[in-house]
């Protein structure tokens, strides 16, 4: 009967079914471009950078990524693993752990020569582009194309297994990092960028000359290219991604040992801290203390003493104990959030202050993407849902009208509210049922169309959304089911009202249908 | 005691800020089998009295007793049931469900109670139903494909098919050509004859009234005659001398 009462009312079935197909044809495209998108992030920052499980020093200024301190001005330095030794060999004897390296990032730009940055940085960078840059209103634009050209995110890495886990770059010239050396191995592609802005033809044994970048200055080191590589797979991997020893990237994110030093003062140092009132501040024993006419400014005492550059030698030293990250690969990957939830457990029981997450903590903002491309979705699809049971509503509540006769014989023939209110359901389930599987299956075919037609990503910006350099729609049978029972759901709510409206119709309506 | 007692029933409707009295206090009593023609112009109140007996409208006043059962006070449930299987429904407009064929619709009623009878015992009643108002032939049409006596009939047999005590009808010819309203209600008295059902019609046509042997009159919402063939009326000669004119608007 429900079939027929379907076909009998012809033309408002087909609004309430088209409205629910396409409600399940969007949430099925939409579901598995998000989805492919979230796989293609995930497997790009897991077999490329953050490995399964991602562990940081904790800080207050935000949450740590793979790109430092997610804090408001950004400004937060990177906090360092505390313990390292310890936590390293509690993370390596935590079940399910299979590999584990540490590593430390920054950020650097290849610079001509020292003379151009000292003083003031961007002034002088400004300037070194510009010399690249063209006049005019393309000016600015050409000094960022510059600027990008010579940037690179630095991986400081432990060569000893830090390629055990991330076999994810196969080397082009010159060869990988290997334990105790020091160096750079850049993008191949990058390398020629740098080539062009640096107007120098760069190739692997020369010497570059790199700025660190970071919230505690600007640090130079010169560095030999060992190597250039390209990526293997066909994740969106950054061509400014270079990985470096480990040192070279702790000096050039400040991470030396100056500065780390616990510098202690003397309580007669800081005693005038606590000093509250000027007089007590500007009082006799300093007026009184004789002042010495003659000059005590002794040159050759000067000169010896900035000649002497050991102290400061040491405290530009890097902090061979100081690691900003572990990253781990576990035995298998479905088991990241139980591994890192279990260190969590481990660092609090052993009052160590760092914190385990998965990939998408690690990949701070990149992660976070897909969660606002979700939200996005999700806010269009409830708007979408929201305006489509209001017409499919109105649409049931005019066949109900139309119907009243109908409904009013049935219940002067014996018919209880709990039939009539069965009969729509029955109706609803079966018309939202056909359209929302027809919608679906229709998405299945348009994503495999997609899939089939290669889509390029054709930017950086398009290949985070794509989740790689393709489109590549996948519809899982989860993803089907949920967009044809989400449909099922709508049908279910905008029907009733509608039955409401059924359920107050008199058996002695019947009496007065024509 | 009657199969139904009517007892000093009223009816009002408010009408804007007025109130109409449709049915201004009416008693009367129906026996089993009785074959009764509720008659009077427009607006008499005829059809408010059927509802009411049908249970599918409510007295504002006053008491339908059915099988010695008052009726008021009862809630929709029990009123549901008592509609399923007490009374039948004749309706001047047919009423059947246009989604179903002849067959089903005779058959819909059995599906909205619980019943105890048999897939073969039910199919065998609603074929005999069938061909007891003719339509063995027409079985598997819909109802749009049937003439107006032709679903009539299938009407007729679909308030049948629960075999209820009592069986309303509403003007059931006022749509039908004369002839057709001849066999029509030559079926309904015959099976009122053979079943022993009851049959209570309002109406406007006079041939209803010359075959009926029950008839009550009413004008106003009131009562005018009330008397059974054969018997004499006060005021009035023989039931018997009722003419069209009389009966209709």
């Amino acid at each position: 009967m429900a079939f027929r009462n379907i076909l009998e009312h012809k033309s408002k079935s087909l609004i309430v079914g088209v409205l629910l197909a396409m409600g399940a044809l969007i949430l099925v495209l939409g579901n598995s471009f998000i989805n492919a998108s979230q796989m293609g992030i995930r497997t790009m920052f897991t077999e490329s950078y953050t490995g399964d499980v991602f562990i940081s020093g904790k800080s207050l200024d935000g949450d740590v990524s793979l790109f430092g301190v997610m804090s408001m001005g950004g400004s937060a330095s990177t906090p360092t693993i505390p313990e390292y030794e310890k936590t390293y060999e509690l993370i390596r004897n935590t079940p399910g752990v299979a590999k584990l390296s540490g590593m430390a990032t920054g950020f650097g730009i290849t610079v001509k020569d020292p003379d151009a940055t000292m003083g003031d940085g961007p002034q002088n960078m400004s300037q070194q582009s510009g010399d690249d840059a063209e006049s005019g209103s393309d000016g600015a634009e050409a000094m960022a194309e510059t600027m990008a050209s010579r940037f690179l995110f630095l991986f400081g890495v432990d060569a000893k297994d830090y390629w055990s886990l991330f076999d994810t770059v196969e080397i082009v010239s010159g060869s990988l990092l290997e334990p105790g050396q020091s160096g750079l191995i850049v993008n191949e592609n990058q390398l020629a960028n740098m080539s062009k802005a640096l107007k120098r033809d760069l190739k692997v044994g020369d010497m570059v000359l790199v700025q660190g970048i970071s919230s505690g200055g600007m640090r130079l080191r010169e560095m030999p290219i060992l190597g250039t590589y390209r990526a293997k797979g066909e994740g969106a991997a950054p061509e400014q991604l270079a990985f470096a020893d480990i040192d070279s990237v702790r000096i050039l994110a400040g991470m030396t040992v100056g500065a780390s030093e616990n510098i202690v003062l003397e309580p007669e140092q800081t005693a005038m801290l606590s000093i509250d009132d000027t007089d007590s501040l500007f009082g006799d024993e300093l007026l009184a203390a004789p002042i010495s006419q003659g000059s005590v400014f002794d040159e050759a005492a000067l000169t010896a003493t900035l000649a002497d550059t050991s102290v400061r030698d040491v405290a530009n030293q890097a902090d061979r104990g100081a690691w900003q990250y572990i990253v781990v690969r576990t035995e298998k990957p479905s088991d990241a959030l139980a591994v890192a939830k279990s260190l969590n457990e481990t660092f609090a029981r052993e009052g160590i202050d760092a914190v385990a997450g998965d990939w998408q903590k690690a990949a701070g903002p990149y992660g976070q993407s897909v969660d606002v491309v979700r939200i996005v979705f999700l806010v269009a699809v409830i708007i979408l849902i929201i305006v489509a049971i209001i017409i499919i509503m109105n649409t049931f509540v005019i066949s109900v009208i139309e119907r009243t006769g109908e409904i009013g014989t049935m219940r002067a023939m014996g018919a209880g509210r709990g039939f009539v209110r069965r009969m729509f359901a029955v109706e609803t389930g079966v018309l939202s049922l056909v359209f929302s599987t027809l919608g679906a299956s229709l998405g299945a075919i348009i994503a495999a169309i997609l899939r089939a037609s290669h889509i390029e990503a054709g930017n950086p910006f398009f290949e985070i959304l794509f989740g790689g350099k393709y489109l590549n729609l996948v519809v899982t049978p989860g993803n089907f089911a949920g967009a044809v029972l989400a449909m099922v759901v709508v049908g279910f709510l905008a029907h009733l009202y509608p039955v409401s409206v059924a359920l107050k119709i008199q058996p002695v309506r019947a009496m007065q249908s024509e | 005691m009657g199969i139904i007692e009517v007892r000093n029933v009223r009816k009002t409707y408010p009408l804007g800020k007025v109130e109409v009295q449709a049915v201004k206090g009416v008693s009367f009593d129906i026996e089993k089998g009785d074959f009764i023609s509720i008659a009077g112009p427009s607006g008499s109140g005829k059809s408010t009295i059927l509802n009411m007996i049908g249970l599918i409208d409510t007295p504002t006043s006053g008491e339908v007793v059915i099988n010695g059962k008052p009726t008021s006070g009862l809630d929709d449930r029990e009123l549901t049931r008592f509609r399923h299987e007490v009374l039948g429904f004749i309706f001047q407009s047919f009423n059947l469900i246009p989604v179903l064929n002849v067959w089903e619709n005779i058959e819909f009623p059995l599906l909205l109670g619980k019943t105890s009878v048999s897939k073969d015992e039910k199919k065998d009643w609603i074929d005999w139903l069938i061909a007891e108002v003719g339509l063995t032939e027409w079985r598997n049409h819909k109802s749009n494909e049937l003439s107006g006596g032709q679903r009539q009939r299938v009407a007729i047999a679909r308030a049948l098919v629960t075999k209820p005590q009592i069986i309303l009808a509403d003007e059931p010819t006022a749509n039908l050509d004369s002839g057709t309203g001849e066999q029509i209600i030559d079926l309904m008295k015959k099976i009122n004859r053979d079943l022993q059902t009851t049959f209570i019609f309002s109406t406007h046509d006079a041939k209803i009234v010359d075959v009926a042997d029950h008839i009550i009159r009413l004008r106003d919402g009131l009562v005018t005659e009330n008397y059974r063939r054969g018997e004499d009326v006060a005021g009035t000669a023989s039931g018997a001398a009722f003419s069209a004119e009389q009966v209709g608007d």
